[in-house]
């Protein structure tokens, strides 16, 4: 993809574009007069102005990208002075790399300038393919305006990648131009719900000439303006990535026409995609490399005569347990299945590579499916961006069921998928047939339920008791995580500390009644310390789900996510000591959220000598709006309120 | 038939050399509380002149389990003056046998700039390696060369917790005939071995078990057996120097660091001058001038080449209004020099845990620098990175402990301010009025003081957001609590803090049997437990004590009464004392009074279960409620 054009004859015509551009260095009456943003008075610093400009030139035989950026900031307060560190990032790879040039930077303090001096501007490599420019403004005070710019030359033109109109600090002015030669077509997306002020698309004639080319291009003209942009505010706990919701244009490279008449097409539809697909040497080529794993496998795995289901969840097990995976997603570049199988080190789209190539070479018909993590945003619909895409899994129909399979994590089920990847759907690539959607559907029963009986022995002042603890689905995946990860000695002090007074003494896991997506855990324990007066105020709870609500902010901007569908239950069980009565059970609640979407009910009652106490909280929707914030944030409260201020009251006869 | 001799005799020479690290030799008492097991460890230091300094080193590290991934330091700083000449890894599977070679141009190179820095031209490289099965072998060597012989390597057997040795060897060599100087620490109850000449010396370490990490411990470097070596004559980026004392060492980094670098333009000195034209007091025109430096400077970190350890000039410093802490602490003293007074560049180890300097071995040493300026007969200490920290205020980050002070005399070792127990006080005052439906509203003022206002004096720079996430944790025992107005006033001055908080919540009192109850302590709750430390081997250390003082008056909700009163609780402890009472002192009206005192000090192994004990008490009491019935 990132070839650029040369050349062949030079010469020096260009084509000027530039117009009633505020000069570098000048400050409008408007700018001068700021003192404070009325709209957002939290805001330490604000962008008075920032506008962007990509477009093609001719530079010595090359067509290059220009990206121009110019922004004016107004350093409000103190806090804000984190916001005169400026960094430009830049990409290259192992032939080119992009260039920042003309990099200007001042501080305005009145009428007084302060430059940076080239000597203070700095190279940084963040990583294999990206570096960046770093510098900082002299004589940052309350006040200060700091104006820069620089430009960027890019032989990549899938570069031209859009412009964020959102930061973390607001906007007053912001405006993005392009120009755009008409054989060069770019997929767009407007991000975010803010609306644009100046939306305008014009197309210019004969914009663009390369010399030795007699006709020169059109160019479609875009500027796009937004006027008082709020700062972007990251949520707290239980969302989705904040790209989904931050104002941006996305551009995306879709075809090419070169001046020599040959199209090159990026991406265009999903149609082009599939083709593309199932030549790239990347992933489809990669996938068709059945005879490597057919030499490199013992064969009974994929041909032994077990029913379809067996033989996947073999498979599956065996690539599982083959790999370890590295920490890398990697799908679209730098793939070598061939490598990493025999190295048994692998990213995510090796590893289920090998699990999609193996589970084919058995007969059992698996696609693959390109999905987008949780971190990275959710993929855009209407037409294909392949950057939305940074992961893929297996797609496996066996007898008419669909499961969805990773084999980069050991103690993950069959069926089930990373929590990483449960960001709702992706796009299936049939090799032989069309790629389309596909939803994912995290398994509904994710349970943490704990189960307990006690005794209270009022002569030793202590409680006993045996508590069952079972988890299912994602529960159970989490914590066997978490268990594998420590010791049980660690694991049991961990237990301990997190409970006061509470000591083991005696764990098992219940192998019987276990399973991959169910665990069963069992504590003998003993609760020293155990005070008690004429009258008991006994607090049945012994550990609690949520001791404290992880809604607490009042505003919620976005999404609350929960990713899959959750269920709490704690069943207590506890024997009313000798001499002592029942006087008093808490009330039971029975509480929902709008639309079923939610339960929690405590029910209490007492029979033969023992109260019951049961606490049920299910979460029956993975996501709620942010306008159903208040009610979700009401239901935790009740919820902790529940568990922490539920008392049985028992008095001496 | 010749041809098969000779290719077994080279085959065996090979493999006479290769020592064997497969994972079954390793002896049990290394394998108990470790991640990761150190087969080797060997560095060989040779000094050929005062400016040229080879290192070579080997280390094999096998790495028992996933957090033990972190033991195998398979990686190599460099920048223009260090160089690498050698580096190589090799993959080790369980039983010894190579898996995997990784020459130096397949290391990863990359920038070594931390968070903090906004440029430095130090880099690394590094190995990347995902491990398939555990345990699994890596040996790593390296050769490099420095001119920088100030910073002759130390030595430590022992990496760090849960890492244990079975051969440690280092070895250093002077060649070109300057004094060296070593210090061998904490070899008692360890089997090494010591063999020195005039010219070397060299140790040799066997079989160090893992140390397993515990709570409130004593810092590491504490217990564990460590070498220290210094030339006499050493070399920094171009820069000679020669030291056998602190006296000296000082003297040198005054004479070459510092000296000159405090150039003013004539503008500024007369700004300067002017600021501080009518005021008499020193003490004032201290303050004076250092807000100044606070109100027009910033901290951004860019450490060049000797730029690394000597300050950017004070004329730079003016110009571009920022600096690193060197460059910030020496514009101060350039200021201060404007006005006439004199104040010391002063080096030291910053930070939370406290770290001394150690007085009887001389070395480059220390990570921040900030000024002394002798007032009056005291000593007063100027941080310069901070723009909010008032005059003298140490806190957590530089209070007690040994610093490096540098005169134009020479240096001198001197111990920073110690906070007392009832300097880091708090005092939490509320008035709050409950409600028969279970709800609770007040104001609450809290005053900060010593270390505990360094927790709380950056509040008001905070976003609302971050300041409601912060009382919400800070009460997180108050369920749906919502805060009212937030009021802050930090007298830089008494170097004392306060906070007003009006708060408010729903069901803070819950209703059973027709009875109210609630926990009368709503403003100043102790529930952290120290962790279980089971067989525990160290001392119990509380490196900082503290007051808090509390008085809540609490309104009842109207014709209630109190069923129970609190019984007045007292504790008195070595490690401290708890005292609460509740009274009622007008019908409808209690008064609870709260004082808890942790003094700082060390402690024996035996009193950490009952210090623990004690804090356990304290959480109990704190959480205790009371009962209301309606009269």
């Amino acid at each position: 993809m990132g070839r650029f054009i040369l050349i062949l004859v030079f010469f020096g015509g260009t084509w000027l574009y530039a117009q009633q551009e505020p000069e570098f260095g000048e400050l409008t009456q408007f700018e001068k007069g700021f003192k404070s943003y009325e709209k957002d008075t939290t805001a330490h610093a604000v962008y008075l102005y920032e506008k962007g400009e990509n477009y093609f030139e001719v530079r010595g035989n090359f067509i290059w990208l220009i990206k121009k950026y110019h922004a004016k900031k107004k350093i409000l307060d103190r806090q804000g002075f984190d916001e005169a560190e400026i960094s430009i990032p830049y990409y290259h790879s192992e032939k080119s790399k992009e260039q920042v040039n003309k990099i200007k930077a001042i501080t305005h303090n009145g009428n007084t300038r302060h430059v940076v001096l080239e000597k203070n501007v700095f190279d940084v490599d963040l990583s294999e393919r990206w570096s960046e420019k770093r510098f900082t403004f002299s004589d940052v005070q309350e006040g200060s305006i700091l104006e820069y710019s620089y430009e960027i030359q890019s032989p990549f033109f899938y570069n031209l990648t859009g412009w964020n109109f959102q930061s973390g600090i607001p906007k007053v002015y912001t405006e993005y131009n392009a120009l755009i030669p008409a054989n060069y077509i770019y997929n767009r997306t407007l991000v975010g719900e803010i609306p644009l002020d100046i939306n305008e698309a014009d197309v210019r004639r004969s914009c663009f000439s390369v010399p030795g080319y007699p006709k020169a291009a059109d160019c479609e003209k875009l500027k796009y303006v937004m006027r008082d942009v709020p700062a972007f505010k990251d949520d707290e706990e239980y969302m989705l990535s904040s790209s989904n919701y931050r104002s941006r244009l996305e551009f995306e490279l879709s075809e090419h026409y070169a001046l020599n008449g040959i199209r090159e097409k990026y991406t265009k539809s999903w149609k082009d995609v599939d083709k593309e697909f199932r030549s790239d040497r990347d992933i489809g080529g990669q996938l068709r490399k059945k005879n490597f794993f057919e030499r490199n496998v013992s064969l009974d795995i994929i041909t032994g005569d077990e029913d379809q289901l067996t033989k996947a969840k073999k498979i599956y097990s065996f690539v599982k347990e083959h790999y370890t995976w590295n920490e890398k997603y990697g799908i679209f570049r730098d793939n070598r299945v061939k490598e990493a199988f025999e190295e048994r080190i692998g990213n995510v789209a090796e590893i289920n590579i090998t699990l999609i190539n193996l589970l084919n070479a058995a007969d059992i018909k698996t696609d693959l499916m390109m999905i987008s993590t949780r971190n990275h945003g959710l993929p855009k619909r209407n037409h294909p961006v392949m950057s939305d895409f940074n992961y893929l899994v297996a797609k496996v129909d066996i007898d008419g069921v669909t499961y969805l399979l990773d084999a980069t994590e050991k103690e993950l089920p069959f069926g089930m998928l990373p929590f990483r990847c449960l960001n709702y759907y992706g796009r299936v690539m049939d090799l032989d047939g069309e790629s389309y959607w596909y939803d994912i559907k995290p398994v509904d029963r994710n349970v943490k339920s704990v189960r307990i009986s006690m005794d209270l022995n009022l002569e030793e002042g202590k409680i006993t008791g045996i508590l069952d603890e079972t988890s299912m689905g994602y529960e159970s995946f989490f914590k066997r995580e978490k268990i594998n990860a420590l010791s049980e000695e660690e694991y049991l002090d961990e237990v301990e500390n997190g409970l006061d007074d509470f000591y083991v003494e005696a764990y098992e896991v219940d192998q019987d009644q276990s399973d991959d997506q169910k665990l069963v855990e069992r504590f003998s324990f003993e609760i020293q310390n155990f005070e008690h007066k004429e009258t008991i105020y006994f607090d049945p709870f012994i550990t609690r789900f949520f001791p404290e609500n992880p809604f607490k902010v009042e505003k919620r901007y976005y999404p609350v996510d929960f990713g899959f569908l959750r269920n709490y239950k704690y069943a207590a069980n506890i024997k009313v000591p000798e001499g002592y009565s029942v006087k008093e059970l808490p009330e039971s609640i029975s509480l929902g959220l709008p639309e079923n979407s939610g339960i929690l009910r405590l029910v209490c009652n007492e029979s033969q000598g023992e109260v019951f106490v049961l606490f049920d909280l299910q979460l029956r929707s993975t996501q709620y709006t942010s306008s159903g914030y208040a009610y979700v944030k009401e239901f935790f409260e009740k919820a902790v309120l529940a568990q922490n201020q539920s008392f049985v009251v028992l008095e001496k006869n | 038939m010749r041809l098969l001799a000779k290719y077994l005799l080279i085959a065996t020479f090979h493999f006479s050399f290769s020592q064997d690290y497969s994972y079954t030799l390793i002896p049990d008492e290394l394998l108990t509380n470790a991640d990761a097991v150190v087969r080797l460890d060997r560095m060989n230091v040779v000094v050929t002149a005062q400016d040229f300094m080879r290192i070579t080193s080997k280390r094999v590290v096998t790495v028992l389990n996933e957090n033990g991934d972190g033991d195998v330091h398979a990686y190599a700083f460099y920048d223009k003056s260090t160089k690498i000449t050698d580096l190589e890894a090799r993959i080790l599977n369980k039983h010894g046998e190579e898996i995997k070679k990784i020459k130096k141009k397949d290391f990863i190179d990359q920038s070594a700039v931390d968070g903090g820095t906004l440029y430095s031209d130090s880099r690394v490289l590094y190995l990347r390696y995902t491990p398939t099965d555990y345990p699994y072998t890596v040996e790593f060597t390296k050769e490099y060369t420095t001119p920088n012989t100030a910073f002759a390597p130390s030595w430590n057997f022992l990496d760090g917790y849960r890492v244990s040795t079975e051969k440690s060897e280092f070895a250093f060599s002077m060649e070109c005939g300057i004094p060296f100087r070593h210090k061998e620490s904490n070899f008692e109850s360890y089997p090494i071995e010591l063999n020195a000449t005039d010219t070397e010396i060299s140790y040799v370490g066997t079989n160090l078990e893992a140390i397993e990490t515990e709570p409130l411990s004593p810092s590491f470097v504490e217990f564990a057996p460590n070498v220290k070596i210094a030339l006499d004559r050493f070399h920094l980026e171009g820069v000679d120097g020669s030291a056998k004392n602190w006296e000296e060492f000082g003297q040198w980094i005054n004479d070459e660091l510092i000296s000159g670098r405090d150039y003013l333009d004539p503008g500024t000195i007369a700004k300067v001058q002017q600021l501080v034209q009518n005021v008499d007091d020193p003490q004032e025109k201290i303050r004076k001038v250092y807000e100044y430096v606070q109100d027009n400077t910033r901290y951004i970190s860019v450490q060049l080449g000797i730029g690394g350890w000597m300050p950017i000039s004070a004329e730079e410093v003016d110009r571009v209004k920022y600096g690193d802490c060197k460059g910030l602490t020496n514009y101060t003293k350039a200021l201060l020099k404007a006005v006439g007074i004199e104040s010391y560049y002063t080096v030291l180890f910053a930070g939370r845990h406290k770290r001394d300097f150690d007085t009887e071995f001389t070395s480059m040493q220390g990570n921040h620098a900030f000024l002394n300026v002798p007032v009056d007969g005291k000593e007063l200490w100027l941080e310069c990175t901070s723009q909010i920290t008032p005059v003298n205020h140490l806190g957590m980050f530089t209070d007690d402990r040994n610093v490096l002070k540098i005169t134009p005399t020479g240096g001198e070792i001197v111990r920073t301010r110690t906070y007392t127990d009832e300097e880091n006080y708090q005092l939490t005052k509320a008035e709050y009025f409950t409600e028969a439906n279970g709800s609770v509203k007040g104001k609450v003022r809290i005053v900060s003081k010593g270390t505990q206002y360094d927790q709380k004096f950056r509040q008001p720079s905070k976003t609302k957001l971050e300041q409601e996430e912060f009382y919400k944790s800070y009460w997180s025992y108050i369920n749906n609590l919502s805060l009212g107005e937030i009021n802050f006033n930090n007298d830089k001055k008494e170097i004392s803090f306060l906070e007003e908080v009006d708060i408010n919540a729903e069901n803070y009192l819950s209703n059973t049997d027709g009875k109210l109850l609630f926990a009368p302590n709503l403003g100043n709750r102790n529930t952290h437990i120290p962790e279980r430390s089971r067989n525990r081997e160290r001392e119990l250390v509380i490196s900082r004590g503290y007051l808090d003082e509390d008085e809540f008056t609490i309104h009842l909700p109207k014709d209630y009464k109190v069923e129970t009163l609190l019984e007045p609780i007292l504790l008195e402890t070595k490690f401290g004392s708890y005292e609460v009472k509740l009274e009622s002192k007008e019908p409808e009206v209690l008064v609870y009074n709260r004082r808890l005192l942790i003094k700082s000090g060390r402690y024996s192994k035996e009193d950490y279960k009952l210090y623990r004990d004690f804090r356990k008490q304290v959480a109990r009491y704190d959480n205790s409620r009371i009962i209301l019935t309606k009269s």
